[in-house]
C-alpha cells in the first residue's frame, strides 16, 4: 500500500491492490454484480508492478488485474478507452467517427498514417478528446520508412525493435540508438515489417490482439537472423521479454525461448555485454550537466533494471547524477491510464517531476517512451524547466541544455 | 438500516462525491489487516473537524453507528464495522499542519501516514520514533487510537509517549481539546492518555500534537546468531543488565529463521536456534563503543557469529530478515493466528519454554519473533483453517498462551489492541471492577454508544459470536 501511486494520490481503498483483489474476488464469487464502478476501478491501475515487486508472498496483482480486464472484455460493452483498444486491428475505418466533431481533420489525416494496431492510435485522436495538452509533434517521416530492412554497420547482429513512439514521435531517439549500437560495435538490423509491441492491447485485456502482434513480431525478428532483439523503450522491452514468452509459450516454444533469453532492454544490453573501457569509448558526454534518471516501472519493477543506467551515466565525464531524496515514483503515464484518468495521471506526474526539480537536475533522462511523453508533459504543465529526454540522447551527447 | 433520508443528510455534510454507498466501497471499507470482513452501510470521507462534528451529531440524532478508520492496517479489527453503520474514513485528512523546530512539536491531522511524517521531520533533523511495521501506510490517527508500538519501543517508548495533546470529537458531537503543546502539563485529568489507545470508542481524533526528538547522530546495526534460543535470550538479559540501552533488540526463533532463509536465501544459518538483531543509536563515539561492547557480550554468550553493518545499505540488509518474517510465514500454511503478548523482560525464557511446550502438546507449529528487548513477543501459529481439528487445537493453545502470559505478570496485547479479536479474552486480564470503570467512562463520553460499537466490551452473547467467527473452519 505504501508503494501504490494511485493510492498515494487518492487515499482510497479501491485504488490499492488489497482493495482491487478483494473486489475481483467478490466479483468472481458473484457477490458483486458487474457495474460501471467495478469496471472503472479495474481500469484505474497503472499496472506499474510496484505492489507485485514489493509483495513478500509473490502475489502478482498487476497480472490479476490484467486478467480481470480480459474477462470483462468478454462480457460485453466496456469503457470507451478499452473499447478502442480492443478494436485496434480492424478499427482503421472507424477513427473519424470515434473522434467526433471535436477532433480536427488535420489530426485525423495524420493519424491515418499510423497503422491501426499501433498503441499510438489509441492516443492521438484522443489527445483532442481528452484533456491532454502537450502532444509531441508527429514526425513527417516515420523512422521505419527511412531505415528499414537495411543492415547497418559490422559486428554481431542486433535487431532493433523501434516501437510506435520511437517510430512516429521520436525518430531522432531511434537514430541515436542506431548510432550508439554502431559505436558499440554491433551490426543493427531494423526489420521494416515490425509492429506495435502489443502492450496497449494486452494491458486493456485484449489478449487476442496482443497474441497476434506477438506472433507477427516474433516471426519478423526470427527471420531477420539477428542474435538479439534490443529496444530503447522499457515498455516494449518488457512486452517482448516477458509477455511474448507467456503468450506464445505453448504454441511456439522456440520463439518464446528466443524472446525470453535474447530480447533485452537497450541499456541493460550494452552495460551487460561491454566492458567499461569499451563503453567509455562508445559514449559521448554532453559535458557538464546534472542528470536525474527516472526509473521506468517496466524496467525497475518488471525487469529489475536499476544499476545499469546509473552505471552508464557514471561513465560520462562532466556528468553528475542527481539523487532525489524521496523514493521512486511512477510517472503516472500507464498507457491508456493517462487517457482514462487524466487528472489522476497528471497529479502523479507532478509528484514525479517535482522530485527531480527539487534535486537540482538540469536534465531528466529516462529509458521508456511512455515515461518520456508523460515527463515532457508534466515538465511543461508545471513549468519545471528541465530538459526531458531519453537516456540514449544523453550518452550520445545529443542533449542540449 | 440507514434510510435514504440519512444518506441524503450525510451527503449534505460532506458532499455527494465523498459519501459512498456503492457496493464496491462497502466491500473495500469492510476489512482491515485481520482476515475478517463486515460490511458497513456507508462510507464517508471527512475533510475537516466541522464535518466530523456534524456527522457525529447526525449519528446521535438518527441514530446510527460510526466507525473511524485510518488505513485499515490494524491487527485486532479495531476499524471493522462489526454492527454496520457508517465508516468515517480519515485518510484524506492528511495534512502536516506545523513542525516547530524550536519547541520540537509537530501538529498533524489524523490521516498523515506515519512514514511520511518521519521523513518530513527527518528533513529538519528531527525524529518521530514510533515505528510500527506498517509505517509505510498506517496513519497517525490509527497509531494514536491503537497506541501503536514498534521495534524502537525499548528505548523510545510507544505512541502514547509522544502524544502531547489532541483535538477530538466526543461521542456526543462536542469538540474537545486535550493536553498541551508544551513539554509538561498537569492541568486536570489526563484526557490525552485516556483517548490514546481508546480504539475509536470514545472520540474521533481530528488533530494530534506530537512530541519530537532530535535525530540521533548515528546508528549501528548488529546481527548475532546463536545455536540455542536460550543463549540468545540470555544475551538479551545481559545486554540490558549491563546498562546498555539499544534502540531495538529483536529476536527470531529457529522456525522463523528457517522460514525467512527458505524465502530470501540470504545466508542465514538454518541450524541456528536463535537470532538477535540489535540497533544502537546516539552520538557517533558512543554508538561505536556500545556496538563493540554488545558484540563482545554476544560472543561471550556463545554467539556463533556477530555481523556489524558498516553502512545504511548493510543495515537494511540485516533488517530485511526481520521484516520478512511475517510475510514469509505464509509459506508454511495458508492461515495465520497472530498474538502479541508481552511479559516482563526477564520472563522471556519462561514464556518461550511454555510456548514450546504448548506447541508440542497441541501439535502446532508455533513461531516466535519480536521485540525481545521489551518483552513483546509475536506468537504466530500457522494453520490450515480447513482442518477443523487443527482450528480447535489452536483455539485451546491460544487460551493456554494467554493464561501463561498472565501468570508470568504479562499482558495480552503489547501493541495490537483489543479491537474484536481479543474481546473474548479481555476478562482474563481485567477484573469486573476495572471493566465497569471503563464502561462508565464510555457511557460518559459516548452516552448513546454511537462510536465503534462491538469493540473491547462485549456481553456474553456477543463474545460467543466473536469466538465463532474467530475460530471458524473454512469450508
Amino acid at each position: 500500500m505504501s508503494v501504490c501511486p494511485t493510492y498515494r494520490e487518492t487515499g482510497e481503498e479501491g485504488m490499492v491492490a488489497r482493495g482491487k483483489l478483494t473486489l475481483i474476488e467478490a466479483f468472481q464469487g458473484e457477490e458483486l454484480p458487474l457495474s460501471r464502478k467495478f469496471r472503472k476501478l479495474v481500469e484505474t491501475c497503472l499496472l506499474c508492478g510496484a505492489c507485485a515487486r514489493h509483495c513478500a508472498n509473490g502475489v502478482r496483482p498487476d497480472n490479476l488485474i490484467q486478467w480481470q480486464r480480459s474477462q470483462l472484455r468478454e462480457r460485453g460493452p466496456t469503457s470507451w478507452t478499452a473499447r478502442l483498444a480492443t478494436n485496434t486491428l480492424e478499427a482503421a475505418g472507424q477513427w473519424p467517427r470515434l473522434m467526433g466533431p471535436a477532433a480536427s481533420l488535420a489530426q485525423a489525416l495524420i493519424c491515418k498514417k499510423i497503422p491501426a494496431e499501433s498503441g499510438l492510435h489509441l492516443r492521438f485522436p484522443l489527445a483532442v478528446l481528452s484533456q491532454r495538452r502537450y502532444v509531441p509533434r508527429l514526425s513527417h517521416s516515420p523512422f521505419l520508412t527511412k531505415v528499414s530492412d537495411r543492415a547497418l554497420g559490422h559486428g554481431p547482429k542486433v535487431g532493433l525493435f523501434v516501437g510506435c513512439v520511437g517510430n512516429y514521435l521520436f525518430p531522432q531517439i531511434s537514430e541515436a540508438i542506431l548510432e550508439l549500437l554502431g559505436r558499440c560495435g554491433y551490426q543493427v538490423i531494423v526489420p521494416g515489417d515490425q509492429r506495435c509491441c502489443g502492450m496497449p492491447a494486452w494491458a486493456s485485456g485484449d489478449v487476442e490482439t496482443a497474441t497476434a502482434l506477438a506472433e507477427h513480431n516474433s516471426r519478423v525478428f526470427l527471420e531477420s537472423g539477428c542474435q538479439w532483439v534490443v529496444s530503447g523503450c522499457g515498455t516494449c522491452s518488457t512486452q517482448l521479454r516477458t509477455r511474448i514468452p507467456e503468450l506464445l509459450g505453448g504454441a511456439a516454444p522456440g520463439a518464446a525461448r528466443f524472446f525470453l533469453q535474447q530480447s533485452v532492454d537497450l541499456v541493460a544490453f550494452i552495460v551487460g555485454q561491454l566492458s567499461p573501457v569499451v563503453l567509455r569509448r562508445a559514449l559521448k558526454s554532453p559535458g557538464k550537466v546534472t542528470v536525474g534518471y527516472h526509473d521506468p516501472c517496466h524496467l525497475l519493477h518488471h525487469q529489475s533494471i536499476f544499476e545499469e543506467p546509473r552505471r552508464l551515466l557514471s561513465l560520462l565525464p562532466g556528468v553528475s547524477v542527481a539523487d532525489p531524496s524521496d523514493t521512486h515514483q511512477c510517472c503516472g503515464h500507464g498507457g491508456l491510464f493517462n487517457i482514462r484518468n487524466y487528472r489522476l495521471s497528471s497529479q502523479i506526474g507532478l509528484r514525479s517531476i517535482s522530485r527531480f526539480d527539487k534535486s537540482g537536475s538540469d536534465v531528466l533522462a529516462t529509458a521508456c517512451m511512455g515515461c518520456l511523453m508523460q515527463l515532457q508533459e508534466s515538465n511543461w504543465r508545471h513549468n519545471a524547466g528541465l530538459t526531458v529526454c531519453h537516456l540514449v540522447e544523453v550518452v550520445t551527447g545529443r542533449v542540449a541544455t | 438500516m440507514l434510510v435514504r433520508e440519512t444518506i441524503r443528510k450525510l451527503s449534505a455534510i460532506v458532499g455527494r462525491e465523498r459519501c459512498r454507498t456503492d457496493r464496491e466501497d462497502l466491500i473495500c471499507y469492510g476489512y482491515d489487516a485481520t482476515d475478517l470482513h463486515y460490511s458497513p452501510e456507508a462510507v464517508v470521507f471527512a475533510e475537516d473537524v466541522k464535518e466530523i462534528a456534524a456527522i457525529v451529531r447526525l449519528a446521535n440524532e438518527t441514530p446510527f453507528y460510526l466507525i473511524p478508520r485510518g488505513a485499515g492496517s490494524g491487527m485486532s479489527g479495531g476499524s471493522l464495522p462489526v454492527r454496520g453503520g457508517v465508516v468515517v474514513a480519515l485518510s484524506q485528512m492528511n495534512g502536516i499542519l506545523s513542525i516547530d523546530t524550536e519547541n520540537l512539536v509537530a501538529v498533524v491531522e489524523p490521516g498523515v501516514v506515519t512514514g511520511h511524517l518521519q521523513a518530513e521531520v527527518a528533513n529538519l533533523g528531527l525524529f518521530y520514533p514510533p515505528d510500527p511495521a506498517s509505517l509505510g501506510f498506517c496513519t497517525i490517527g490509527g497509531n494514536v487510537a491503537e497506541c501503536a508500538g514498534g521495534a524502537r519501543a525499548l528505548k523510545y517508548g510507544v505512541t502514547k509517549d509522544y502524544v502531547l495533546g489532541l483535538e477530538a470529537v466526543l461521542g456526543t458531537g462536542e469538540l474537545v481539546r486535550t493536553g498541551v503543546q508544551t513539554a509538561k502539563g498537569v492541568v486536570g485529568y489526563d484526557l490525552t492518555k485516556l483517548l490514546v489507545g481508546s480504539e475509536g470508542t470514545l472520540a474521533i481524533i481530528t488533530k494530534v500534537v506530537l512530541k519530537l526528538l532530535p535525530q540521533p547522530e548515528s546508528r549501528r546495526t548488529l546481527m548475532a546468531v546463536f545455536e540455542q534460543l536460550g543463549e540468545a535470550i540470555t544475551a538479551v538479559t545481559r545486554i540490558i543488565g549491563s546498562g546498555l540501552l539499544p534502540c531495538a533488540l529483536e529476536f527470531m526463533d529457529q522456525r522463523s529463521i528457517r522460514c525467512v532463509e527458505d524465502y530470501l536465501n540470504i545466508g542465514l544459518p538454518r541450524g541456528a536456534g536463535g537470532l538477535l538483531l540489535i540497533e544502537v543509536d546516539g552520538v557517533t563515539e558512543g554508538v561505536t563503543r556500545h556496538a563493540e561492547e554488545i558484540r563482545e557480550l554476544c560472543l561471550r554468550e556463545r554467539a556463533q557469529r556477530v555481523d556489524t553493518a558498516g553502512s545504511e545499505a548493510e543495515a537494511d540488509e540485516l533488517w530485511q530478515a526481520r521484516r520478512a518474517v511475517s510475510p514469509a510465514l505464509f509459506r508454511l500454511n495458508p492461515d495465520k493466528v497472530s498474538e502479541d503478548i508481552t511479559v516482563p523482560r526477564n520472563r522471556i525464557p519462561d514464556i518461550v519454554a511454555t510456548l514450546e511446550e504448548i506447541g508440542q502438546r497441541q501439535r502446532l507449529g508455533i513461531l516466535c519473533f519480536g521485540h525481545a528487548g521489551d518483552g513483546n513477543i509475536h506468537v504466530n501459529i500457522m494453520i490450515d483453517r480447513s482442518d477443523s481439528d487443527e482450528v480447535a487445537r489452536t483455539k485451546q493453545a491460544v487460551k493456554e498462551i494467554f493464561e501463561a502470559t498472565l501468570e508470568l505478570g504479562g499482558t495480552l496485547s503489547g501493541e495490537h489492541g483489543i479491537g474484536i479479536t481479543k474481546t473474548p479474552y479481555l476478562g482474563m486480564e481485567i477484573d469486573e471492577i476495572g471493566l465497569d470503570a471503563m464502561r462508565r467512562i464510555k457511557t460518559a463520553l459516548d452516552p448513546k454508544g454511537i462510536l465503534n460499537p462491538g469493540k473491547i466490551f462485549l456481553d456474553s452473547n456477543e463474545r460467543a459470536a466473536v469466538m465463532g467467527k474467530l475460530w471458524k473452519t473454512r469450508r
